[in-house]
């Protein structure tokens, strides 16, 4: 086993190899860079590059430009409140609060320092699991994996931010919109009103963009002033967000060992991964209420969860040629490609094929992330350029990046109204996250409900595996609930509200902005 | 106007609830198992929330809402859009409310003749003359500064979204109506 991790690691570093890796990086962080433009579709433009390639040059170029995506994405998230790829979303509900404030740099310090852990930690999971993570894997049906989305959905009442009613309605929002396009149990197309962009449903991608960067873009046009709207020094910080990473360490070890195990779990994605990781920042900290307003936990654990749960997919990919996300089932092509077979000799005789994965992890990130800290100045300063200036470009860049996702103009017009609705919720205080999360989580509670009851009726529901499962969702529910009470408590002590709000809470307590904003 | 923005939107809840679940309820019994399991409660819930958002709004007198804390015109003098649009900017730079509504009316505007620009004559030659002209006639920045910027706009889409990433550009309408070829477009 170390002699293939010694093979894997020297393969790496020939120059052949390592110089694909060093032009997927670049790619890679380019194109996380720009709002939209994500790594699985730099993975399906590069592909074809590969036919000529021997293995580990192949996964060099394609692993190390996907990763490093994730890490330029959450800067794009940071700075312009714009998902720089579809799965950063989170990272925007505290990192740009953070950058107006004019701690961006703190903010991607941490971003990067976390996501660099989060790395190493996924790349570990990578290296010790494969060989014992079979029964795991080979365990988890429809029925598991159906209590587990709704496990994840129960992180809806932490992204709550006290006003529990409207995020069970967004959530729910999420799911019915899930539920457009065909069935999967059936194949019947539902509430797709006969339009052929309908039918597969609603994507992630012009969502995500329309619900975060157009009030951005409005907010930008409104104000006139610059992002950060004070003066955010040099580089602001990028060192403080270093410690911060380290002060929160077990927070992003956690998020990151989650990460690696949604990941881990095909089928549940990327987008979900680092949703939860954020929603479990939320709910295990002391000051929840302060989620949403720049909180630099909530930069940290969706950082972590950037690249750990690459690692956590890589698992059954490799072992099982089962992939783990979307992402996954693209370098599935790559291992056809260059004619290798997902399966037990990924364990065996391609072992040094599969360690050279693990060792790309690990290095393509520290490249990234010294590039990225180099560039961290200049990126910084973006924060104070005029905000009539970035308008344009960032438009031009969300257009680009919602058509992008399906080649459609059915994109824009979804990129419209999810605009309209994002700029509505900001306005009238209506949590967008539970929105994202149900549309995420939605499609896999429907498709792994139908399989469960097809396959067992509702005696999945006696299934001891899933019933532990339930018990945590169901714990999670309660605990989410006992902190509202504290804080709604905490705040009746501190002092009478100013009046009924006008969301209709009869407590009369204004809305904590939390992770709405 | 916030009351009335607020139970406008919670009605478009009830109404997208009650159209999942009664559409769902023609359908058979696989397809519509999921949707209608979520539609039901999530529209006895969202029938909930609008009565106590009408409750809230009428049946009961109430005070400033806080979040027009930055907001410089008193609250009870905005209507409409200015409402909405200040409550997007409250806490934070202060935008009279007058200068707010017609911002919000100027980028929606713009926003939507970008997106007439790049559907008529494409991305690539559309998005870098909307740059030019938000720049020059919106951001009142020098025209040299304007054109810069437009020209490299273009410059990055034929490049590097269409040389190196060969991203999918589509046909511009105007092609499609004249029945012409467009360059670089397959």
């Amino acid at each position: 086993m170390f002699d293939a991790a010694y093979d894997g690691l020297v393969a790496l570093f020939e120059p052949a190899t390592f110089g694909l890796m060093i032009v997927g990086i670049i790619i890679g962080l380019v194109v996380g860079l720009l709002p939209g433009l994500g790594g699985i579709t730099a993975m399906v433009l590069m592909l074809p590059f590969t036919f000529d390639m021997s293995p580990t040059q192949a996964f060099a170029f394609l692993l190390g430009m996907f990763v490093v995506t994730s890490n330029a994405g959450e800067l794009t998230s940071i700075l312009f409140g714009v998902p720089g790829e579809g799965t950063t979303a989170a990272t925007i509900l505290d990192g740009h609060p953070m950058a107006k404030k004019g701690e961006a740099g703190r903010a991607m310090g941490g971003s990067l320092m976390s996501s660099a852990i989060g790395a190493f930690i996924g790349a570990g999971v990578l290296a010790l699991g494969l060989p014992i993570v079979r029964p795991l894997v080979l365990s988890f049906g429809a029925p598991e994996l159906f209590a587990l989305t709704i496990l994840g959905v129960t992180f809806i009442a932490s992204l709550s931010g006290g006003s529990l009613t409207r995020s069970v309605l967004m959530g729910g929002l999420g799911f019915v919109l899930s539920s457009v396009g065909a069935s999967p149990q059936t194949g019947v197309f539902r509430y797709t009103f006969d339009i052929a962009y309908m039918l597969d449903g609603i994507q992630l991608v012009p969502v995500a963009l329309g619900l975060f960067a157009i009030p951005e873009i409005m907010d930008l046009a409104v104000r006139r002033s610059s992002i950060a709207e004070v003066d955010v020094g040099k580089v602001g910080g990028v060192m403080q967000g270093v410690r911060d990473t380290f002060t929160h360490i077990g927070l992003v070890s956690r998020a990151a060992a989650l990460s690696a195990f949604i990941g881990l779990i095909p089928g549940l994605g990327s987008a979900a991964a680092q949703w939860l990781s954020y929603a479990h920042a939320v709910q295990t900290s002391p000051r929840k209420e302060e989620f949403g307003t720049g909180r630099i936990e909530g930069v940290l654990a969706p950082g972590a969860s950037a690249n750990a749960k690459e690692g956590g997919a890589l698992i059954p990919t490799i072992a099982f040629g089962v992939p783990g996300s979307l992402a996954m089932s693209i370098l599935l092509g790559a291992f056809i490609i260059v004619g290798l077979v997902p399966g037990p000799r990924m364990l065996s005789t391609n072992l040094d094929v599969t360690f050279s994965m693990v060792w790309i992890l690990v290095i393509a990130n520290l490249i990234s992330i010294v590039f990225l800290f180099l560039l961290l100045g200049q990126l910084v300063r973006l924060t104070r350029v005029k905000g009539l200036i970035l308008v344009p470009i960032i438009l031009v860049l969300v257009w680009l990046g919602a058509f992008s996702n399906s080649s459609n103009f059915g994109d824009l017009v979804l990129l419209v109204v999810a605009g309209a609705a994002g700029y509505a919720m900001v306005a009238l205080d209506w949590p967008r996250p539970p929105l994202v999360l149900g549309l995420v989580l939605g499609s896999l509670a429907d498709k792994n409900l139908g399989i469960a009851h097809q396959r067992y009726g509702y005696d999945f529901f006696m299934d001891p595996t899933v019933m532990v499962i339930f018990g945590l969702a169901i714990a999670s529910v309660v605990y989410a609930l006992i902190q509202n009470a504290r804080i709604a408590k905490a705040r009746a002590a501190a002092g009478p509200p100013q009046g009924p709000d006008a969301s209709g809470d009869p407590s009369g307590q204004p809305r904590q902005g939390a992770p709405h904003a | 106007m916030r009351k009335n923005s607020d139970i406008a939107f919670s009605t478009v809840l009830v109404a997208i609830f009650a159209f999942i679940l009664f559409n769902g309820l023609t359908m058979d019994v696989r397809t519509r198992a999921f949707p209608v399991a979520v539609s039901a409660p999530m529209l006895a819930l969202a029938l909930f929330n609008l009565g106590r958002v009408v409750w809230a709004s009428y049946g009961r007198k109430i005070g400033p809402a806080p979040e027009l804390a930055g907001v410089t015109a008193p609250s009870e003098e905005l209507t409409g859009s200015e409402r909405l649009a200040a409550l997007a900017t409250a806490g934070r730079v202060e935008v009279d409310a007058a200068t707010t509504r017609k911002r919000v009316v100027n980028i929606l505007l713009w926003m939507a003749a970008s997106f007439v620009l790049l559907w008529m004559i494409g991305f690539r030659e559309g998005l870098p003359v909307f740059v030019f002209l938000f720049l020059w006639r919106e951001s009142k920045d020098k025209l040299w500064f304007a054109v810069t910027l437009g020209v490299s706009t273009w410059l990055a889409l034929q490049l590097f979204f269409g040389y190196f990433l060969n991203y999918p550009w589509p046909a511009p309408q105007i092609a499609l109506w004249l029945g012409f070829d467009w360059p670089g477009i397959r």
